[in-house]
């Protein structure tokens, strides 16, 4: 194919500045302008220009401003990024330039010829957005090498060719990720932050490649990002353990620049936490972001990108979903606007059923909020071709069922125990209908379920007490609750903080 | 295998060769494999390394021994209440399967009794399936030991009758065991558990108002009697 197939006469005038433009800045490393360009700019000409069909071809990018592999790499990134969004989504060739475009970019980053850093700054949230839409494009590929059913022989045949030169392998995945950590050091350089070493210390800890802004964050992304691609592999394990070291104070602050990076981190850890059943745990996460995004709505919804906005709102649709099991599972006291909020979304004729130990309802409510699970190895490509692409979800379901399957009789049982402070067991099995024997185990299974749910000591001051407590002594069952008295001071804080903001909005005006 | 490699393993040379991407090493999988055995076998017990195992199996799944994975389960119930038995389960790629190995479904089986607290039938099903631990150092007496930790959770009072039937055992002497390593009391035909009274009690949690959430108003209200 000549480059004149690649024109760059078609690209409209102000298409050409604004690339100039960004070439310009990311040479200069002006981290301020890239941003704007990036978010903005970007944001605008593809409303006007680009809204359904493909940014001009790289070529012709490449025509029009002269040879510079940094800056086309990263284009493309962009141009690739962009494809997927449009209707007929990426193509099999598509799938392939994307995948080995960022395998150029990570060369060029992890493997540079003089083994120094690469000189390249970048914005936080650029920074993030390669690592998430990585990820996000393996296991869309992964989703989509598992639906042969409908596919044609030539894409058949092209899939199976990518097979034997491993793109979008897992490993190649998992190995970028791996590696930013580790030239990075950002593991260590999180410990020595944890144990309040100096500033100074933590970056000579750091190394050459990890004093650097470029590698710190993508190191740090990085972590974040295993701990999304382990917990779509089911490896609740290792997703746990690439955050082991990140704290809360290391969230809230890497978010500062990329919102989206916190609520992806909170989102996964709570699954974890739920896959794993220590509901408060996960009760604990969800409450952390989902007043995180309450309270920062104004400043995350900032972007100029609806389709980023649309993203929050349905990552905060699927968290409310996720709060309502969880709470189901192990009722306590939650934040009050939360609960609020929580009702509207979930409808209280599915939090009901979820009471009643409805299995069907719980299926539902994780499919739609569930992780996208894959599985790392394909399908074989051979007849009969059909679609796989379900399975790593159904399986995590499955598991998930199992310990519905044990817990489905408790809420039912705790509704009866809120109303008493005694009862004999011979009483009360007679209200659930089961032997004397039976209520035993499911009491016992209640306590147990009720003892492990936390990864934190009962006397730590934030623990969320459960609602309802109890214990058997020889024939009678014994109940406590526990009452929370309303929290007027923390909602007339958060009122009087509102009104302080409010004021300085209106008086610089 | 190496000749470094060989049995008995040490923890710290197996997560030296779970560094990394190491861990996704195909060559590593013998060697994991012996270190499940040696755990039986000592009754030891090393999650990282079963979990790396596991993973493998995933990512090459024509290799996968069904024992192992067996083994790496039951181990997982020697730990009740940790969560590994779940996450072990997680990774099983064949999760689904009708052709799935039927010992592996046993054994899913089989935590799930525990799980629901049905240990009468538990230790019923055990036996029809004691080849399935006999290698196994102690596994009865970790199970024991996680249903005790459960009665001390559930339990004041409760007959020695019942508490023999939640343990499996028959002997007077096996109970008394038990009890003198709860710290229990045996009171005639009803063993004190614990005093329950203290710990689940009705409790009205008062609002803590935090100090540093009052910061930004007392600055106002100061601001304000400034003017």
């Amino acid at each position: 194919m000549g480059s004149f197939e690649y024109d760059s006469s078609d690209i409209p005038d102000s298409v050409r500045s604004y690339l100039r433009g960004f070439q310009k800045a990311v040479d200069q490393q002006s981290v301020e302008e890239i941003l704007q360009n990036y978010e903005n700019d970007w944001n605008k000409i593809n409303e006007r220009y680009y809204k359904t069909t493909a940014w001009p071809h790289w070529k012709a990018v490449e025509e029009l401003l002269g040879p510079d592999e940094v800056f086309i790499l990263l284009y493309k990134e962009l141009y690739f990024r962009h494809v997927y969004m449009l209707q007929n989504g990426p193509s099999h060739q598509d799938r392939t330039d994307s995948f080995n475009n960022y395998c150029e970019i990570f060369n060029y980053i992890l493997h540079p010829e003089d083994n120094q850093p690469v000189q390249l700054e970048l914005p936080n949230q650029w920074l993030w957005d390669i690592i998430d839409e990585f990820i996000y494009q393996f296991q869309n590929y992964s989703q989509y090498r598992s639906k042969l059913q409908s596919k044609s022989q030539e894409e058949i045949t092209a899939i199976s060719d990518a097979l034997d030169e491993n793109v979008w392998g897992v490993h190649s995945v998992l190995n970028v990720l791996q590696t930013l950590v580790t030239t990075s050091r950002i593991n260590q350089q999180l410990s020595a932050y944890n144990e309040k070493k100096s500033m100074d210390e933590v970056h000579d800890i750091g190394g050459i490649f990890g004093q650097t802004q470029l590698y710190k964050m993508l190191g740090y992304f990085s972590l974040i990002g295993l701990l999304r691609l382990q917990c779509q592999l089911g490896d609740y394990h290792q997703a746990m353990k690439a955050i082991e070291n990140v704290s809360l104070r290391m969230k809230t602050t890497a978010a500062s620049d990329a919102a989206d990076c916190l609520i992806s981190t909170y989102y996964y850890e709570a699954w974890c936490k739920i896959m794993t059943r220590k509901y408060q745990d996960a009760i604990d996460a969800l409450q952390e972001v989902l007043l995180y995004i309450e309270r920062g709505r104004k400043t995350i919804l900032n972007k100029e990108s609806q389709y980023k906005n649309d993203m929050l709102n349905k990552m905060q649709d699927k968290m409310f979903n996720m709060l309502a099991m969880c709470i189901v599972l192990y009722p306590c006291r939650i934040d009050e606007s939360l609960e609020q909020s929580m009702k509207e979304k979930v409808t209280f004729d599915k939090l009901n059923r979820m009471q009643d130990g409805d299995v069907k309802i719980f299926e539902e409510i994780f499919n739609f909020c569930s992780p996208k699970f894959v599985s790392p190895t394909p399908p074989a490509i051979v007849p009969p071709f059909i679609n796989t692409h379900l399975e790593p979800t159904v399986r995590q379901w499955k598991v998930l069922e199992d310990e519905l399957e044990i817990q489905s009789k408790i809420p039912g049982t705790r509704r009866y125990l809120k109303l008493y402070t005694t009862m004999p067991l011979s009483k009360l099995a007679g209200f659930l209908d089961v032997t004397e024997q039976e209520l035993v185990s499911l009491l016992m299974t209640a306590k147990y379920k009720l003892k492990n749910a936390s990864s934190q000591s009962e006397t730590a001051d934030d623990f969320l007490h459960p609602e309802v407590d109890f214990f058997i002594d020889d024939k009678m069952v014994h109940i406590a609750d526990t009452r929370v008295g309303s929290r007027y001071g923390e909602q007339f804080i958060r009122k009087i903080n509102k009104f302080i903001e409010m004021e300085k909005v209106i008086t610089t005006q | 295998m190496t000749a470094e490699m060989s049995a008995p393993f040490d923890p710290k040379s197996i997560h030296d060769r779970l560094k990394d991407m190491n861990r996704y090493n195909p060559e590593n999988q013998p060697i994991l494999e012996e270190y499940v055995l040696q755990q039986v076998r000592e009754g030891e017990y090393d999650l990282d390394a079963n979990m790396a195992l596991l993973k493998l199996y995933q990512f090459y799944p024509n290799s996968i021994r069904h024992e192992i994975v067996l083994y790496v389960l039951l181990k997982g119930m020697m730990v009740l209440p940790e969560p590994d038995f779940v996450m072990y389960k997680a990774l099983l790629s064949n999760l689904n399967d009708e052709d799935m190995d039927q010992s592996v479904r046993r054994s899913l089986e089989i935590h799930k009794l525990l799980e629901q607290c049905n240990y009468p039938k538990f230790w019923e099903a055990l036996q029809i399936e004691h080849d399935m631990i006999a290698e196994f150092a102690g596994f009865e007496d970790a199970i024991r030991n996680h249903i005790c930790g459960v009665i001390t959770h559930s339990f004041q009072r409760l007959s020695r009758d019942l508490v023999k039937e939640f343990l499996g055992i028959q002997k007077e002497q096996d109970l008394n065991l038990w009890i003198e390593r709860f710290g229990w009391k045996a009171e005639q035909n009803v063993i004190f558990v614990t005093s329950q009274e203290d710990k689940v009690k009705s409790k009205s949690i008062v609002e803590k108002v935090d100090l540093s959430g009052l910061v930004s108003v007392m600055r106002l209200g100061a601001r304000k009697l400034g003017k």
